[in-house]
């Protein structure tokens, strides 16, 4: 492997670096080859071309005129088609989408000298007569300048925080609790945004082009990211079908599982339930499971949290290689133990960042000799005072130059650090001089145009520029919103069939509740009309319908919560996500009912034919919706109570207020 | 689980099928679903409307007492059909608003 891709031999340059590891107890030695004399030519990046010299050209996964062999993009991706006056460029209805400096084309957009086309890893540049194509595989870089993220009552939770993580580079984010780490995960991944500052990916600006990136983030947070209940197997492919393109074959999708599992370790748990597994492999599942699309920027909220120190040790070396692999990785992580695997790491102590760089630097900077990092940890946490042995001894030049410039009160340690971090050679090192560097391939016009703003202005230049009429226009969403419902539903299906105990459960209610409502039933209650027994039992059987509805659904959201939360973040749609439920739910509520109804009708006499007295004297009636007979006519009323429960069920689970724990 | 009683307590006593209401608070029952189902199985079946026999006109005389408020159970097919309707748009709305609780919460970002 060179720079994340595989290669059969590579001739040493200065500055590479060699790893030797054993991925059985996670051990591994790093060896950089130096060589003062730096007289090899740098490496040739020359950038390939492709020619518009035809009146259309497909831009694919396969057997296209441009080949981008990457699972972001579909098999037929998009076209750039010759116009008099230049080229358009049109989606064929992919998956993870098309994107003109940054923004979504929604049918076809001319293209205008200097735009840069986005399709999954790549950036098409497009110069008037050919596309320039760039690969980002494997070499995404991140760059964060004075993020600060404020709460309710002005509480600053991230303090300008700037850092620069290079292509294939492996960081953890360290502190103590609440010092900040997650809230920098978030800022950095653009999943719980900060509030000023700038995230810059290959120096385009992340958070307005986060569209067209979020199918290259893998994101493990801490909660488990897929359904216990199912099969590792069966788990990988449901996620592989909902995350990939459409138009991704079984034999691909399964070669796909296969490989991601082997990137973890653990193929020889395929058919193991995830319930079963141990809080590694369990871990090592939900990593996989974001292996699947291939991204190229991971990030991971303490994987190693609960682990035994060998597991952790593992994890931790099965990271490294996942990011020499041609991955950049961020990781939070409490563990410190095996923190020498990171290249860089960020600490961070009240809000604030207090060092970035080399792990092993990080000890001498705070001035830690018995290269425990649990040290350092004391060393930044609480109040600085006048008496205080850091003041009065290494933070002694912090603390006067603090004094100087506040009249009053006193600095945390955080801040002094901070301080001295920021005075500090490893600053200018690690952070100014990396964030100072260019990014490498061409960087998307920043429009500070935020998306949701951006929105319906693209819709309507699409529309007019494209001058497309509504006939050709492809149906991207109605298409793979049918398609999500489908593999929901049929994931839906899985789980409520794995899941014996809580089916045994919904599908026993409705006998057992019939039975004691046969108990107190009188055999008439349906004919003798003149008494207000029978309006008691239909009363009944309304509630238990509707009871059993709500009972039905109301377990069902609250349980995959973290699921669903991540998933929404990759690319599910919430009308299907609430359809494919409801469409499963409403299966059982049916069974439910008409075992209800059964049961009844043991006792009850549902004759339809029954005399009432009117005003001109008995007369004979039969009763019932023509065509659906009169148990059937009920047994319609039972099931659309149990759809009405249903339906409350999902509306009370649906999550609400704000999210907590971030 | 704790809400799920707030929701179902309101079905079994605001559905006008045990208990009435004073006619003013009777509209509050069409937000229970109970009642719509009620009121199909009421009018399937041919039931005698619920009567308040509190306050009958004529004592001893059922029929003189007051139907409860807002509750008919007019046997025609057509009524059947038009509180099912009532029953799908009340699963329709529910769903619809779950929807937009789940989209409403992605924003907070």
């Amino acid at each position: 492997m060179f720079n994340g891709h595989q290669v059969p031999e590579h001739e040493l340059r200065h500055g590479d670096v060699l790893r030797v590891g054993d991925p059985y107890t996670g051990s591994f030695v790093t060896i950089t080859y130096q060589r003062l004399a730096r007289t090899m030519a740098p490496p040739d990046e020359s950038v390939p071309r492709c020619r518009l010299d035809q009146p259309e050209v497909t831009i694919g996964r396969e057997g296209c005129e441009l080949t981008l062999a990457s699972l972001l993009v579909s098999r037929r991706h998009a076209t750039v088609r010759a116009l008099p006056d230049g080229h358009e460029v049109r989606d064929l209805g992919s998956a993870n989408g098309t994107f003109v400096n940054g923004e979504r084309v929604q049918i076809s957009r001319k293209l205008g000298r200097g735009d840069i086309i986005q399709v999954g890893p790549f950036k098409l540049v497009y110069d008037g007569r050919s596309l320039d194509s760039y690969d980002h595989r494997g070499a995404i870089e991140l760059k964060a300048r004075r993020l600060v993220r404020r709460v309710g009552g002005g509480k600053v939770i991230l303090d300008r925080v700037s850092l620069a993580i290079l292509p294939r580079e492996f960081v953890g984010v360290v502190g103590g609790s609440g010092a900040g780490k997650s809230t920098l995960l978030g800022a950095l991944s653009g999943f719980s945004r900060a509030s000023e500052g700038d995230v810059l990916v290959n120096g385009d600006d992340y958070y307005a082009n986060f569209d067209a990136y979020r199918g290259q983030i893998g994101y493990v947070p801490q909660s488990d990211i897929l359904h216990q209940t199912l099969t590792v197997d069966e788990a990988l492919r449901f996620t592989a079908q909902l995350r990939l393109p459409e138009d991704t074959g079984d034999a691909e999708i399964a070669a796909r599982v296969e490989r991601v599992l082997a990137d973890v370790d653990i193929e020889d748990r395929r058919t193991t339930r995830i319930s079963e597994l141990s809080g590694g492999q369990r871990k090592r599942v939900s990593i996989a499971a974001e292996l699947l699309a291939d991204p190229s920027l991971f990030f991971l909220d303490e994987p190693t949290s609960g682990l035994d120190p060998g597991l952790e040790k593992r994890l931790m070396y099965t990271l490294r290689r996942l990011a020499d692999g041609g991955r950049t990785i961020v990781m939070v992580t409490h563990a410190t133990a095996n923190i020498h695997q990171c290249d860089h790491i960020a600490f961070m102590a009240d809000a604030r960042l207090v060092w970035f760089g080399p792990p092993a630097e990080a000890l001498q900077h705070f001035g830690v000799r018995s290269g425990d990092f649990a040290d350092i940890y004391t060393k930044v946490e609480g109040d600085a005072h006048e008496s205080h042995p850091l003041v009065l001894g290494e933070l002694r030049t912090e603390y006067a130059r603090w004094r100087e410039a506040h009249e009053r009160g006193e600095p945390s340690l955080a801040e002094l650090w901070e301080l001295r971090f920021r005075r500090s050679d490893a600053r200018t090192r690690y952070i100014v001089e990396r964030l100072a560097g260019e990014a490498r391939g061409p960087a998307v016009k920043s429009n500070k145009l935020h998306n949701s703003q951006s929105r319906p202005s693209m819709t309507m230049t699409a529309m007019k520029v494209g001058g497309t009429t509504p006939e050709d226009r492809p149906d991207t969403a109605r298409v793979s919103a049918w398609q999500q419902l489908v593999i929901l539903v049929r994931r839906n299906v899985r789980l409520l069939a794995v899941d014996r105990r809580n089916l045994a459960t919904l599908l026993l209610q409705a006998p057992i509740i019939g039975g004691i409502l046969v108990l107190v039933a009188r055999p008439t209650a349906l004919q003798d009309l003149q008494s207000s027994h029978g309006r008691l039992v239909l009363f009944l059987v309304a509630l238990v319908a509707v009871w059993c509805g709500i009972l039905c659904s109301a377990r069902e959201l609250t349980k995959e919560r973290a699921i669903y939360r991540r998933e929404r973040l990759a690319n599910l749609r919430i009308g299907p996500y609430l359809l494919a439920k409801f469409v499963v739910l409403a299966a059982v509520c049916l069974v439910q009912s008409v075992v209800l109804l059964t049961v009844l009708a043991l006792k009850v006499d549902f004759t339809a034919a029954v005399t009432t007295f009117t005003a001109d004297g008995p007369e004979s009636v039969v009763r019932g919706v023509a065509g659906l007979g009169f148990f059937g006519s009920m047994l319609v009323t039972t099931f659309l109570s149990s759809l009405s429960g249903l339906g409350m069920g999902l509306l009370l689970r649906a999550p609400r207020g704000p999210r907590t724990g971030r | 689980m704790s809400v799920v009683p707030l929701v179902l307590v309101p079905q079994l006593l605001l559905a006008l099928a045990l208990v009435s209401l004073p006619a003013g608070l009777a509209p509050l029952s069409y937000l229970t679903s109970a009642r719509w189902a009620m009121e199909a199985f009421g009018s399937l079946a041919h039931l005698q409307p619920p009567r308040d026999f509190a306050a009958c006109t004529i004592p001893g005389n059922p029929l003189s007492c007051p139907v409860y408020p807002t509750v008919d159970y007019d046997p025609s097919t057509a009524h059947v059909f038009e509180v099912w309707g009532v029953l799908l748009a009340y699963t329709a709305l529910c769903v619809g608003f779950a929807a937009v609780v789940l989209a409403r919460r992605d924003r907070e970002r």
